[in-house]
């Protein structure tokens, strides 16, 4: 589904992503950790198109598609979903209508008509009950005075609703409440399928208890260091990074 | 030898020679003082600062002469249709094969030129002293060609709308169009009150004064619709008087021309009053859309709020200038002004002047200026959920302008600047 070959990436001149090579089938959830500024979200950012980094080097297919000449909204017309690490809020424009304008344009791209009103309506309600999302947040402004943990349901509400083939959570967990975790985490499950991907990026094992994860990597200054199975999570959970640390002196 | 005359006396020879409305005999003293003692504004007048009337002074004008509009002409350039009273004028003529107007025992509607009561006219006409705001006030008051004329009769709320249309322009001559506009509600009298501004060619000076008289109880509510063509001049000088317990509500919509500048002055001489400004100015390529706005607070408890908002692109520039005087008499007065812009382009220009100035000390007022550019994290986040970067533009424009646009209580309304915005947003990208 996913393969990344000897991926670099800078931005403002700074090599961020030092030469990524990660491969992701159809079914399988990889967690992805590491210590904080090694290029975790950049990865992610680079994955969903954002422009201020420049990928320098390597190559990403996407069901076998250069990912990397597509734009961000084509991206996800084909299924990349990210959830970001940091959600952001656009004042004025409802979640409902946000919803609407992403729906329609992702159906358009798979030759579907656009949900009428009230299948739409209908439709939302479902995802909204699937992450106990509140009511009320649905009319707001999509994130607008949303408390941090209600940002993170809402990017899982999103990915309901679109879908994605191929989901990137970026530390989705972080801020959440111990319930908050669990519905998060359940409703991810929910919507995996063996045709669907999920890339988890996170800090805490207590997540991989819920979505458990095929493949563990440690991305550090840049590079994917060491890769395993889930153990190594509950590893580094026990022995912090200095050891992988030491490993990569000179990296 | 010659003797070089000034363009002011050239302006005040030009508008003599042009008008048909002779102004309250009483009157002509002040009037006469006022064109004395006002000079055209250049940039060191303190309301014109940041705008540059050069190019209008550099015209040679002519007076228009009447010329029929044809209806074909004027649909064609898709101005607000509403089921409503309607008085069109062209260059300053009415035209009344396209007019509808009203003389019935709630109100009385139609050009000045004909109109009907005399003794209302004569007894307030000139009465908020407009003349002194400025010498194109002046000008416009003292030698108009013609105007609407607007009576509503007490304790009459007129559903209809009534619509006064204002098109410009020559396919040959700068022109100098005049107009002084009439409004009286008398008391506990509701009507609203619609102005379309337009052009079919280039090149017209458009130079109207309006007083507005909103006796107790009444309310009126006035939308203005301003899309002029790319050589028009267009100066708006109105006052707005306002009795006990009125509301007065308006909303300004500049969507087009070369030059558009706006002036409101409103005295708020009655208690308990309220009165609304929403504005939402979109000027493109190299468009000068100017508002400036005045409001003083003369009385106790009255509540007056400014919310004027800019999207500005390609080198437009714009001026908001909006001054809320708070009297020592006014206390329990309620202000507040904001104006926020949104610059799409790096060339475009904004002059933003909100000012309170406050004697009065049980008030409560705020003001409040921002400028800005799209929020490229929000379009990225939209994109990132399949929405097309354009797209994503359009609803961050809306979203923008929302709280004008959810301001509008009318649908015919709603649904004809909704329709200018997407065709405004869907090209500017
Ligand atoms: N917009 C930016 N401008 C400059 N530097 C940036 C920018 N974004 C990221 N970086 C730098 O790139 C490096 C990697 O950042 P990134 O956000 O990818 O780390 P991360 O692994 O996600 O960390 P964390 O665990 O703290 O979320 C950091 O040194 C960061 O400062
Ligand atoms: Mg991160």
């Amino acid at each position: 589904m996913l393969s990344i070959k000897n991926l670099k990436a800078t931005i403002e001149g700074n090599e961020i992503l030092k030469g990524i090579n990660l491969e992701i089938k159809p079914g399988e959830v990889h967690a992805i950790m590491g210590p904080n500024g090694s290029g975790k979200s950049t990865l992610a950012s680079v994955l969903a198109g954002r422009e201020i980094f420049e990928v320098t080097e390597g190559e990403i297919l996407f069901n076998g598609k250069n990912l990397l000449e597509m734009a961000p909204e084509e991206r996800a017309r084909e299924g990349l979903f990210l959830a970001f690490q940091y959600p952001v809020e656009i004042p004025g424009v409802s979640i409902t209508n946000f919803l609407k304008a992403a729906l329609e344009e992702i159906r358009k791209h798979r030759g579907l008509v656009p949900l009428k009103g009230a299948e739409f309506l209908k439709y939302m309600n479902e995802k909204k009950a699937m992450v106990e999302l509140n009511e009320n947040l649905a009319g707001r402004a999509v994130n607008v005075g949303f408390s941090g943990g209600e940002k993170k349901k809402n990017e899982i509400f999103q990915m309901a609703m679109l879908e994605p083939k191929l989901s990137i959570l970026d530390e989705t967990d972080s801020g959440l409440d111990i319930d908050a975790l669990r519905i998060v985490a359940n409703g991810v499950n929910k919507l995996k399928s063996k045709d669907n991907a999920t890339i988890v990026i996170t800090h805490y094992q207590r997540l991989l208890d819920y979505i458990v994860p095929d493949v563990v990597h440690v991305l550090y200054k840049g590079r994917i260091v060491k890769s395993g199975g889930k153990e190594l999570a509950l590893e580094l959970e026990e022995k912090g990074y200095d050891w992988i640390k030491k490993e990569n002196v000179d990296a | 030898m010659e003797k070089t005359i000034t363009k002011k006396d050239e302006l005040l020879l030009l508008a003599q020679s042009g008008s048909k409305i002779h102004q309250p005999e009483s009157l002509k003293d002040e009037i006469k003082h006022a064109i004395a003692n006002q000079s055209i504004p250049t940039r060191k007048t303190e309301l014109w600062k940041n705008t540059d009337i050069n190019e209008l002074l550099e015209k040679e004008y002519s007076n228009a002469t009447y010329s029929k509009l044809e209806a074909n002409d004027l649909s064609q350039l898709n101005l607000l249709s509403v089921n409503g009273y309607q008085l069109v004028f062209y260059n300053g003529f009415f035209q009344a094969h396209l007019s509808n107007t009203a003389n019935n025992d709630e109100c009385i509607f139609g050009p000045l030129s004909e109109n009907k009561e005399e003794r209302i006219f004569k007894e307030h006409s000139g009465k908020t002293k407009i003349y002194n705001e400025s010498f194109f006030a002046a000008l416009s008051f003292s030698a108009p060609q013609d105007g609407a004329f607007l009576y509503v009769k007490p304790n009459k709320f007129i559903e209809k709308p009534f619509h006064v249309i204002l098109i410009n322009g020559s396919p040959e001559k700068s022109l100098l169009a005049q107009l002084y506009h009439f409004i009286y509600l008398e008391k506990e009298a509701q009507a609203h009150l619609i102005v379309s501004q337009a052009s079919l060619h280039t090149g017209t000076f458009e130079n109207n004064s309006c007083e507005i008289f909103v006796s107790e109880n009444a309310h009126l509510e006035q939308s203005n619709f301003q899309d002029t063509a790319q050589k028009s001049f267009v100066i708006n000088t109105q006052k707005i008087y306002q009795s006990d317990n009125t509301g007065y509500k308006q909303n300004t919509f500049s969507f087009g021309g070369n030059f558009i500048r706006n002036n409101s002055i409103l005295d708020m001489d009655g208690e308990n009053s309220d009165a609304k400004f929403n504005g939402l100015y979109i000027p493109k390529d190299k468009e000068h859309f100017d508002n400036y706005i005045l409001i003083k607070h003369i009385q106790p408890q009255c509540t007056s709020n400014q919310n004027y908002k800019g999207i500005m692109d390609n080198q437009s520039t714009a001026v908001f200038l909006g001054k809320v005087n708070v009297a020592r008499n006014a206390q329990k007065t309620n202000a507040y002004q904001s104006n926020r812009n949104l610059l799409l382009s790096k060339q475009a220009k904004v002059s933003s002047k909100p000012q309170l100035e406050i004697y009065a000390d049980d008030v409560a007022c705020s003001h409040g200026s921002t400028t800005g550019q799209l929020d490229a994290e929000a379009i990225f986040f939209m994109q990132s959920r399949g929405i097309s970067r354009d797209n994503a533009i359009r609803l961050l424009l809306f979203a923008f302008a929302s709280d004008i646009l959810e301001d509008i209580q009318h649908d015919e309304i709603k649904a004809y600047v909704d329709k200018i915005l997407h065709h405004r947003f869907d090209a500017s990208k």
